[in-house]
C-alpha cells in the first residue's frame, strides 16, 4: 500500500467507529419484525386447531383482501399473530397451530357487498364474541356462530352450527394429523345429537 | 485532544442527540372562535411496546403511541378529528366553539405506533361551557387504569396538575397564552 493509501486508512477509521455506534444505538431501539418472541409449535400435540363461522351484516366476509387476523394480547406469553382461513359462501373461518391459553383479539377482516369491500379493524380494546381465549391444552377450540350486531357481535354455540362447520372443515385436514381429532369430535357431536 | 478522538466525541454526542430526541405534535394556535382543550392522559399500567411493536411496528425506530381526539355529532358520525398528542404526554386538542359554547367530549383514541389496526379508546364523557374569551382550557389530568389483557377500562381517574399545565401551554405557545379551567360535568348514561 503506497503513504495515501495508508493515511486514508487511518482518517476514515474514526468515523467507521462512530457509524458502528449510531448503528448500535439505534439497533437498541430496532423494533419491527422481530420474530424471537413468536410462537412456532405446530401440530395437535403442541397447538390449537380454532374454528367457527362469522356472519357478516352488512355483506360477506371476503378472503379476498389479506384475511382475518388475530393477534395474541397476553404479554405475560409469546406473541403470535393467526392469520385465519375464510369460506365466503358457507362463512366458516380456521386457524390452525394456534398458541394454547392465549388470549386472541380480532383486529383485521374485510367484509364484500356488492361492489364494496369494507376493510374493519375494531380496535384492541374489549373482549368481544369475535375474539378468543384458546384453553391450555392443545387440541380443537370451537369459537362458536359469531354474528355481527350493531356494534358488537352476537355467538350461537350450538351444537349444530358446531358440527356443521366440522364437516365443511374436515376436507381442509383429510389425511393430516388433525384429521383424527376433527372425525373423532365430528363422531361426539352425532352421537350426542342421538 | 487527537483529532480522530474531537470526531469520535462529536459522532457520540449527534447518536446521543438523535436517540433522544422527542416527537412534538404541530397545533396551531385558536383562531376566532376556537379553543384549545389541554390536559394529559397515561396509564398507570404501562403497555408492553417491545412486545406490541412486533405486531404494529416496522422500521428501525417505532412510532411514538399517538392521541387522536375528536367530537361527536349527529347520526353517530365524527367531526373534528385530529391528533392532539402523545400518549404520556400533553394533549392539545384545537376545537371549533359551538354556537351555545358547550362542548361534549366522549373521549379519545390511543392509537399505539400510530398504526389504526392498534387503537384503543380512552373514555371522558364530560361536557363543559367555555368561558368567554377562553383560547386555552384546562380539561385535567387523565389516568386510565386497564383490568385485563384486552385494554379493558376499569377506572378512570382524573386529577387536577393546573400550574404544570400552564407552564408546558405557555412553552408551547407562548408567554401571553392563558390556561383556563374548565368546569366539567360528567355525561348521563343516556346521552353517551
Amino acid at each position: 500500500m503506497n503513504h495515501k493509501g495508508r493515511n486514508m486508512k487511518k482518517s476514515l477509521a474514526p468515523f467507521l467507529m462512530c457509524a458502528l455506534v449510531v448503528f448500535g444505538m439505534t439497533g437498541c431501539a430496532t423494533l419491527g419484525k422481530n420474530t424471537d418472541n413468536e410462537f412456532k409449535l405446530k401440530g395437535p400435540e403442541n397447538s390449537i386447531l380454532v374454528y367457527g363461522s362469522f356472519i357478516s351484516s352488512i355483506g360477506i366476509l371476503t378472503n379476498q383482501y389479506d384475511d382475518m387476523t388475530f393477534v395474541q394480547l397476553n404479554t405475560g406469553l409469546q406473541n403470535q399473530t393467526v392469520h385465519a382461513e375464510t369460506n365466503s359462501f358457507k362463512k366458516y373461518w380456521f386457524a390452525k397451530d394456534v398458541m394454547p391459553g392465549g388470549s386472541f383479539k380480532l383486529i383485521y377482516f374485510a367484509e364484500g357487498s356488492g361492489n364494496h369491500t369494507f376493510f374493519i379493524t375494531p380496535g384492541l380494546q374489549g373482549k368481544t364474541a369475535a375474539d378468543f381465549k384458546t384453553p391450555d391444552k392443545p387440541g380443537l377450540f370451537y369459537n362458536g356462530i359469531c354474528e355481527q350486531y350493531g356494534l358488537g357481535f352476537k355467538q350461537d354455540m350450538g351444537a349444530a352450527g358446531e358440527l356443521e362447520t366440522l364437516k365443511d372443515i374436515r376436507l381442509k385436514f383429510f389425511g393430516s394429523a388433525w384429521d383424527p381429532l376433527i372425525k373423532a369430535r365430528i363422531g361426539e357431536l352425532e352421537n350426542a345429537k342421538k | 485532544m487527537r483529532k480522530s478522538k474531537k470526531i469520535l466525541l462529536t459522532c457520540l454526542l449527534v447518536a446521543c442527540m438523535a436517540s433522544g430526541f422527542s416527537v412534538e405534535i404541530k397545533v396551531k394556535s385558536p383562531g376566532k372562535n376556537q379553543v384549545i382543550l389541554v390536559g394529559n392522559s397515561y396509564s398507570s399500567s404501562s403497555i408492553d411496546d417491545a412486545f406490541f411493536a412486533r405486531y404494529f411496528s416496522s422500521g428501525k425506530k417505532p412510532a411514538p403511541h399517538y392521541m387522536w381526539g375528536w367530537l361527536p355529532s349527529v347520526n353517530f358520525s365524527i367531526r373534528q378529528r385530529s391528533q392532539v398528542g402523545i400518549f404520556g404526554d400533553s394533549f392539545y386538542f384545537l376545537v371549533d366553539i359551538p354556537k351555545d359554547g358547550k362542548i361534549q367530549l366522549n373521549g379519545f383514541d390511543l392509537v399505539l405506533f400510530g398504526n389504526e389496526k392498534a387503537w384503543i379508546y380512552l373514555p371522558v364523557y364530560a361536557e363543559f361551557s367555555v368561558p368567554e374569551g377562553a383560547k386555552y382550557l384546562y380539561l385535567g389530568s387523565f389516568e386510565y387504569t386497564f383490568a385485563d389483557e384486552y385494554f379493558t377500562i376499569k377506572e378512570v381517574t382524573r386529577s387536577d396538575n393546573f400550574d404544570e399545565a400552564v407552564i408546558q401551554t405557555k412553552k408551547k405557545f407562548g408567554e401571553k397564552a392563558e390556561l383556563v379551567r374548565a368546569v366539567l360535568r360528567e355525561i348521563s348514561k343516556e346521552k353517551k
